[in-house]
């Protein structure tokens, strides 16, 4: 995308959302992490529907603004934000690459279908529940009993 | 579990970049400088939760408000994972932790020894104090040989990343608001500059064990010169004035120099001696009691 009036196409508008950085993981993108639920351009108009972790999410305001502006950098000046406050965000939606990120990187592992996962640090079944929250309120806090190691828990 | 037959041979270890771990059988004098950085990060994280919580009520509109409240969240969150590592580390429990600060008789950073006047003052803390925290965090976990604290401290960090930006947003309305607002922020500015400065603390000794062993990665002068390179023209662009009459550009580096700094204000804080240690410790008694039925309906004790 280099001229401000060429028609964007949907997956262009994917591709730059894919550069987009979570405001607190800064190496994991918006895409990877299943916040972007939509793109539509209707009449010239980008519209792109946003589906936060939690509707209460503090980093609302800060990841709308960079939607923003990383269009407007690109040249796409019509813009439409929405937020999608179903609650309808499940881990699901985390790319393969945002999974073993979270994991290898941050010590936070997903959910499995309600049960505690392996421990992210050891991949042994030895984790325990400690919260049900922690810094922030989509991730419960738990301890590894194998290799002494703090966990946070999404979903 | 590792062991290692002197310090010596612990040293050639972490010099190789080894990483230390819970099970590890390391020396009692690396156990135990860890355990006291650790736990005196918990205490600064638990009064520090406590300070934005008491402005949750005070903040203009409801988005500032969601803002603290996360905040506060954060805060207590990243206590409750760093007293978890340092409990398990086997020196004190993480009752004995909680009733030596609430007794006065440990130690939690300078900032949290003052009072904050009015709502400027909390901008001047997200935007000088919470990054003078960062910094020091971040150089933290650039080398950080505790592979546990390594592990919480890169989400900590990720985390307090993000309040900055809400520090940089405030000041910004502040630094564009009316003349009553300028003036606000510039007398928070004068209280809240030197203690954001000496939170990094006096120059590092040249024996810093905490050096020697890597848990931090920087001397304290460098981190605390580097901050003043930031902040001085960002504070300066904004239009307010930096309340230290020696602060002067070195003619040939133009690098920002300060007086000379006095260290008595850091000295009281860590004694518990600080203008406003009293009525913060007080109050974090009042909230330890009255949470206290919380604890007993879940099952825990501190």
């Amino acid at each position: 995308m280099t001229a401000a009036n060429t028609q964007p196409r949907v997956a262009d508008v994917r591709e730059i959302l894919s550069e987009v950085m979570d405001p607190e993981y800064g190496t994991l993108s918006i895409v990877d992490l299943g916040i972007v639920a939509d793109v539509v351009i209707e009449h010239d108009v980008v519209g792109v529907t946003l589906l936060p972790t939690m509707a209460g999410c503090p980093a609302r305001e800060v990841i709308e603004s960079d939607v923003r502006s990383a269009l407007a950098h690109a040249g796409v000046s019509k813009v439409t934000v929405k937020w999608c406050l179903d609650g309808s965000w499940k881990p699901q939606r985390l790319s393969t690459k945002a999974v073993a990120q979270l994991g290898k990187e941050f010590s936070i592992a997903i959910r499995n279908n309600g049960a505690l996962p392996s421990c992210p640090i050891c991949n042994m079944a030895s984790l325990r529940e400690v919260s049900p929250v922690g810094p922030t309120r989509c991730r419960s806090v738990a301890w590894c009993d194998e290799c002494r190691n703090v966990v946070e828990v999404v979903g | 579990m590792r062991t290692w037959s002197d310090l010596d041979d612990f040293q050639d270890f972490l010099d190789a970049g080894g990483m230390v771990e819970a099970d590890d059988d390391m020396p009692d004098e690396y156990r135990n400088e860890v355990f006291r950085f650790i736990e005196f990060h918990a205490n600064s994280e638990l009064m520090g939760g406590l300070t934005e919580r008491d402005w949750i009520p005070h903040a203009p509109g409801l988005r500032l408000k969601q803002i603290f409240l996360a905040k506060t969240q954060d805060e207590i969150g990243h206590a409750h994972l760093l007293y978890m590592v340092a409990a398990d580390m086997g020196v004190k429990t993480r009752d004995e932790m909680i009733d030596d600060l609430l007794a006065g008789k440990s130690r939690f950073h300078n900032v949290f020894h003052y009072r904050a006047e009015t709502w400027a003052d909390q901008i001047a803390i997200a935007f000088l104090v919470d990054a003078a925290a960062f910094a020091s965090q971040r150089a933290v976990f650039a080398k950080c040989t505790y592979g546990p604290y390594k592990r919480i401290l890169r989400r900590i960090v990720g985390e307090e990343g993000f309040h900055m930006r809400h520090g940089e947003e405030m000041l910004l309305k502040m630094a564009s608001g009316s003349q009553v607002q300028r003036d606000l922020f510039q007398a928070a500015l004068e209280r809240w500059w030197w203690p954001a400065v000496q939170l990094f603390g006096p120059d590092s000794p040249s024996d810093d064990p905490l050096l020697k062993w890597y848990v931090k990665s920087e001397r304290n002068e460098v981190l605390r010169h580097a901050y003043v390179q930031k902040y001085v023209p960002l504070l300066h662009g904004y239009g307010f004035t930096v309340p230290d009459d020696g602060l002067h550009q070195d003619a040939e580096t133009g690098e920002w120099m300060m007086s000379e700094i006095d260290w008595a204000p850091l000295k009281a804080t860590l004694s518990n001696s600080g203008p406003d240690s009293e009525r913060r410790l007080a109050n974090a008694v009042r909230n330890h009691a009255e949470s206290a039925w919380f604890r007993e309906s879940i099952g825990v004790s501190a």
